[in-house]
């Protein structure tokens, strides 16, 4: 990082967090801090639901995840506009016309108190562990930027965050969203171009493309069903619509973004603007993942991109037999490729045949080298399963690009963690304080209720941060923070399900669904190859399950059922 | 107005199955009383209740414009795949 990249970077940041606050003034009753007064606009609320889902994360990882494993990580956002659709026609409307603070409200209200308990304490420990794999993303970039430990630059992180959001509120997150979102787009952009640009004279767009197809990085759609496979088009559309329904429907962090509207219609396409947008953004992020894979082609990329653990390795005896592999390895799939471009350009069918197959097996030379130096790094005292998939965009960034972009690159990553870990923070606090503290001390003043909310989001913004340093073990973060999502939302989703489609069912039936749905999750995850888009599929269909069978066999249990809530007039 | 959705769709001799489910979703058509999948045909409120979208007159033609654009994104991102294949 040069100077340059620094007054980008501070001046972006800074230009952030003080518009975001500007917005937020006024803050100072329950309703504003927690829900903005009900007054915000479609086009904030679905860029900050877009900013709080793209966190650094997605910059990070997704790129990352392209590099290695090509694109068909865009199918899992293919059950998204559906599961849009869905909850724009049922749950926006509902949570709207009920005036609840939290997804949870609603629950008691339909079933019990134990039920919105229970929901509540799932989220809780989900969200929680999610905030600090959200910090832990741009402490990574801090750590490989600046050469600090990661320790230090998760702490760091939290402190900015944490006192962003107790002085703003949401609206001040959501303000600060909309501006960061724009930034983002542009650094993604400019990624994109700079990138190509850097690619050798001799190779054109057209080319690059031509070779991350063949090198099988443009994978953008599978058919082939597969339990254990995590991305293809059935887990997409699927698995993926049962997550998003329970992200967007169940989570507190999405629900409370949209119950923000100034209307039903506000909220809902605010909700719709995502359905459009949110797949062609995946596609695009990961596409600047396969041309820096194409750039790689031609420039030596390092054996491990986490140049730590690479610096470590270096020491052991092993390691000049594994680093003469890999420089062989690279010069012949160089030049395979090189005779690749040239057959393409000729329009030589049988030499790109014969050229593509020398790359492969190039390729897999390089993939055991690589394989190899993981080893060493887990022999040397590294983690058990080491992966450097989040650090390949990082290295790329501050070794390639010039000066000023850099900065506004980090400045992106920094932005959309900062909106992200707020978003998230302040729904923990809320549901905190609304579905917990205010039940155990109700009647208090709006003050009392305002100050317990920012006592309770420096709580969970301390939580946040001491999660931050399980992060490193779950491997690709944008896997990671999806997985432990996928390990409480069915529970939830089955929950939603059975409160605005089975109206029989009631609220010890669904109480005892949801921990069943728990159990089921668990044994799938712990016990089972399953892939975890699954487990949203499975954990809603045992709550509705279990509850239906419950109150078929036990009508009585229907005793405790309450009316639906009805719209208030 | 009364009864459900399913009512409709089910074989009018049911299984113990086909009874319970019935009996789940047994649901007046108004207001909050739907079954969801109730949602995807039919608009969950009256249209007095809400605003219009600010385009194509109805939310149920903005839902299915939008079902039409995901399905023009997958065949465009199979046929991209099949290009570079």
């Amino acid at each position: 990082m040069r100077t340059l990249d620094w007054i980008v970077l501070v001046t972006s940041l800074v230009s952030i967090v003080a518009y975001g606050l500007y917005r937020s003034r006024g803050s100072d009753t329950v309703d504003r801090y927690l829900l903005a007064g009900r007054s915000m606009p479609w086009y904030a609320m679905a860029l900050s639901i877009m900013a709080t889902q793209a966190s650094a994360i997605t910059f990070i990882s997704t790129t990352g995840q392209s590099y290695v494993d090509g694109m068909r990580f865009v199918q899992f956002y293919f059950g998204l506009p559906i599961a849009m659709v869905i909850l724009s026609a049922t749950v926006v409307p509902l949570f709207h016309h009920a005036k609840v603070y939290t997804a949870y409200e609603y629950l008691e209200k339909r079933f019990d108190g134990k039920t919105r308990t229970l929901a509540s304490l799932i989220f809780l420990c989900q969200r929680g562990l999610s905030a600090g794999l959200t910090i832990y993303a741009p402490a990574l970039v801090l750590s490989v930027i600046l050469g600090w430990p990661e320790r230090n630059t998760t702490l760091l992180m939290g402190v900015t965050v944490v006192s962003y959001t107790v002085l703003g509120g949401i609206k001040a997150v959501t303000w600060s969203d909309v501006q960061q979102m724009c930034i983002i787009f542009l650094g993604l952009l400019v990624s994109l171009i700079t990138v190509i640009v850097l690619l050798p004279k001799t190779v054109s767009f057209g080319d690059a493309v031509f070779l991350a197809g063949a090198a099988g990085r443009l994978n953008a759609v599978t058919t082939n069903f597969d339990w254990n496979d995590r991305f293809n088009i059935w887990s997409g559309l699927l698995g993926g619509t049962f997550l998003f329904l329970s992200y967007f429907g169940c989570d507190q962090s999405q629900v409370q973004r949209y119950l923000t509207g100034k209307s039903v219609a506000q909220s809902r396409l605010s909700l719709l603007f995502n359905a459009v947008a949110k797949i062609p953004m995946q596609f695009f992020i990961l596409f600047i993942g396969a041309m820096v894979f194409v750039f790689y082609l031609f420039i030596q990329p390092p054996l491990l991109f986490e140049h730590t653990e690479l610096a470590r390795i270096q020491g052991r005896i092993e390691y000049p037999a594994v680093a003469d592999n890999y420089q062989r390895a690279f010069d012949r799939r160089k030049q395979a490729t090189m005779a690749l471009v040239d057959a393409h350009h000729q329009g030589n069918g049988a030499a790109v045949e014969r050229e593509i197959g020398e790359y492969r097996q190039a390729q897999r030379q390089i993939d055991d080298a690589r394989t190899q130096a993981s080893q060493l790094v887990t022999r040397s005292g590294g983690g058990k399963d080491f992966s450097d998939t989040n650090y390949i965009f990082l290295s790329f960034v501050t070794k390639y690009l010039p000066v000023g972009i850099v900065g506004l690159v980090i400045a992106v990553i920094f932005a959309a963690t900062m909106s992200a870990s707020s978003g998230e923070i302040n729904s923990l606090a809320t549901v905190t304080v609304v579905d917990m503290y205010r039940r155990i001390r109700p009647g208090e003043s709006d003050h009392h209720y305002v100050l317990a909310s920012r006592v309770a989001t420096l709580f969970w913004g301390a939580y946040a941060v001491l999660f931050a340093g399980w992060g490193k073990r779950l491997g690709p973060l944008i896997v990671a923070v999806n997985v432990v999502g996928s390990l409480f939302y069915g529970s939830l989703l089955g929950c939603f399900v059975l409160a605005f489609g089975f109206r029989k069912v009631g609220g010890t039936a669904t109480f005892v669904g949801m921990l069943a749905g728990e159990a089921a999750i668990f044994w799938a995850f712990k016990f089972t190859n399953i892939s975890w888009l699954w487990y949203n599929v499975i954990g809603c269909a045992v709550v509705v399950g279990t509850a239906l069978a419950i109150t078929y066999f036990s009508p009585a249990s229907a005793a405790t059922t309450r009316p639906h809530t009805p719209l208030p007039e | 107005m009364g009864g459900s959705i399913l009512n409709a769709t089910l074989p009018p001799k049911s299984f113990p199955a086909v009874r319970a489910l019935r009996r789940f979703t047994r649901v007046e058509t108004t207001g909050l009383r739907h079954p969801i999948l109730y949602y995807v045909l039919m608009p969950p409120v009256p249209p007095d209740h809400d605003d219009p979208p600010p385009f194509l007159g109805t939310w149920r033609r903005v839902y299915t414009a939008i079902l039409i654009y995901l399905g023009a994104i997958i065949a465009a991102s199979y046929l991209f795949t099949r290009a570079y294949r």
